[in-house]
């Protein structure tokens, strides 16, 4: 019989992804939060691959962490893993997160299902500026699955890969994104962290069903959901993280989250360019009406 | 080899609308620098072709503009207009893209300091909120407690020696009195702004985890500003004890 390789992971509940809008919200409220999410990228300079040292720590934003360890469970959001990039495999910055899962003892990391870095003609790896989205080949799940064994061995904590949102659509590919998701998670054991915007901005622009797409993942896999809001531009709408959550992706929510057993947590998350729009009311009503939802789960 | 082209190819094209443009018009030509394969090429020349596209590049050029908003919003608010012109130059110049915001600041900084020397720029009030935003940045990254540590634990060199600023001081020169400038700036209110001319000094102290800024008169300024440019050894003893006691200065060690 098959161990379910999320069976140990802890109920959290209801939280936030920290953004540097946040710490006062947070020294005021925290007790709103089950649990914070932080990007452990965002409490850190990188100078670069092959620099030594590496990484140095922002004072102020780790002081802050640090008082957050100390008072509520932490998870791992990255940025920076390009875990789709080909030619790209940066074992310095999976070390590093190892670091971090040491610093702030994350209950679970995750990071994006896409490439950002790339290798230039004079062998230094660079970030292309956007994340994009991978091709579902069998080629690229290939290479996926291996990275997030590398991830996996390196990093003692349970992985997670969140589907990502795209614009372009490639055309040609030999899976659906939820085969993908499927395969890459039924093959290495690694979560899933379902972004309901993602997949409503998605579906909203290619025009296709978001609960379809839901439907045909593997929804024992998903551990996480993040909600977000977003917005127009250039006729299309976007993953902006721009304010509340819209009514469609509530209803996802309240859809489905029976059907997700796994289920371990719903982070809600926004720009910190837009904590005046949303202000701490907003941020209240967004966790209150996750946690509503939550509950009827449980 | 070839998925790698791929992703190479999708990346310079959100990059650069113009060769979005080209692969449009003609992808072989276009697409020949690149190792594909008939499928990679075929799903370049679709996705170029797509509206989203459009999306993809302002969100690029989105992200490059972000660490310099976050990081020198005054400075993004004094060049107005500006701005759009001064981000291409960026791109032009360094056409790859630096999330490292310190990294991305410092390119940014460059091009601007030299365009503003070479009077590609004229802005009255540009070269200072620069200025000054680069040095809350320089505190703002910098590991505090660690220097001061370190100041604590330093042996002080027996005699006299040359001076520095403290690490955690950082000095700005104005033409505009900043004391009249900054809280107009800082309110995001329009120029022109009619603001006493002249030299004025001031201090940005990092010593504590709250930043103080301090207007200093401009005796003062001169002699910080001589320390700041190495010239601290034509400063009379009177001058050099002065400025220890301000505790702005400290002396180098050997």
């Amino acid at each position: 019989m098959r161990v379910d390789p999320f069976a140990t992971l802890p109920n959290l509940g209801v939280g936030l992804l920290y953004n540097p809008a946040l710490p006062e919200f947070l020294e005021e409220e925290l007790d709103l939060c089950d649990y914070v999410e932080v990007i452990p990228d965002t409490f850190q300079t990188d100078r670069g691959q092959g620099r030594v040292p590496r990484f140095a720590e922002l004072e102020q934003e780790t002081d802050f962490l640090s008082w957050l360890v100390q008072r509520c469970p932490i998870i791992a959001h990255h940025i920076g893993l390009s875990i789709g990039s080909a030619g790209v495999f940066d074992t310095e910055y999976v070390s590093r997160l190892e670091y971090w899962r040491r610093q702030c003892q994350f209950l679970w990391h995750s990071d994006h299902l896409s490439f950002a870095q790339m290798k230039g003609d004079d062998g230094q790896n660079y970030h292309s500026g956007f994340a994009m989205s991978i091709p579902y080949d069998y080629e690229v799940l290939d290479m996926v699955a291996s990275r997030v064994q590398e991830v996996q061995r390196n990093v003692p904590s349970r992985f997670l890969l969140e589907n990502n949102v795209y614009y372009t659509d490639i055309p040609q590919q030999e899976m659906t994104e939820q085969a993908f998701l499927n395969a890459l998670s039924e093959r290495t054991d690694c979560g899933l962290l379902l972004d309901l915007h993602n997949v409503y901005t998605n579906a909203r622009n290619h025009k296709f069903q978001a609960s379809e797409f839901i439907e045909q993942l593997n929804l024992s896999r998903v551990v996480e959901v993040h909600i977000a809001g977003g917005g127009e531009l250039a006729g299309m709408y976007t993953d902006s993280h721009s304010g509340p959550c819209p009514e469609p992706v509530w209803d996802l929510l309240g859809r489905f989250v029976s059907q997700m057993p796994n289920l371990r947590a719903i982070t809600f998350e926004f720009h910190e360019s837009y904590f005046p729009v949303l202000g701490k009311e907003g941020i209240r009503t967004q966790l209150k009406r996750a946690r509503e939802i939550w509950k009827s789960a449980r | 080899m070839s998925l790698q082209s791929f992703q190479r190819a999708l990346s310079e094209l959100i990059a650069s609308p113009d060769l979005i443009r080209a692969t449009r018009s003609d992808p072989s030509q276009t697409l020949r620098r690149y190792d594909l394969s008939e499928r990679e090429r075929r799903r370049l020349i679709a996705v170029a072709g797509q509206d989203g596209m459009s999306v993809n590049c302002a969100l690029y050029r989105a992200n490059r503009i972000t660490p310099l908003c976050s990081i020198l919003p005054l400075t993004c608010f004094v060049l107005g207009d500006a701005l759009k012109g001064e981000v291409d130059a960026l791109c032009k110049s360094y056409e790859r893209a630096e999330l490292q915001f310190k990294t991305a600041i410092d390119q940014f900084a460059g091009i601007l300091r030299a365009r503003i020397k070479n009077g590609e720029i004229e802005n009255p009030f540009l070269e200072e909120v620069l200025g000054f935003e680069l040095a809350v940045s320089y505190l703002r990254f910098l590991a505090r407690k660690a220097v001061l540590k370190e100041m604590g634990a330093r042996t002080f060199p027996v005699g006299r020696s040359a001076l520095q600023l403290h690490p955690c001081i950082q000095l700005v020169q104005f033409r505009h009195d900043p004391m009249a400038l900054l809280p107009l700036v800082m309110g995001f209110s329009p120029p022109p702004y009619r603001i006493a001319k002249g030299e004025f000094y001031l201090v940005l102290d990092g010593m504590n985890a709250q930043l103080e800024f301090r207007s200093v008169e401009q005796h003062l300024g001169r002699l910080l500003q001589m320390v700041h440019r190495g010239l601290s050894s034509s400063l009379r003893g009177e001058e050099a004890e002065y400025l220890i006691e301000t505790g702005f200065v400290i002396e180098k060690q050997s």
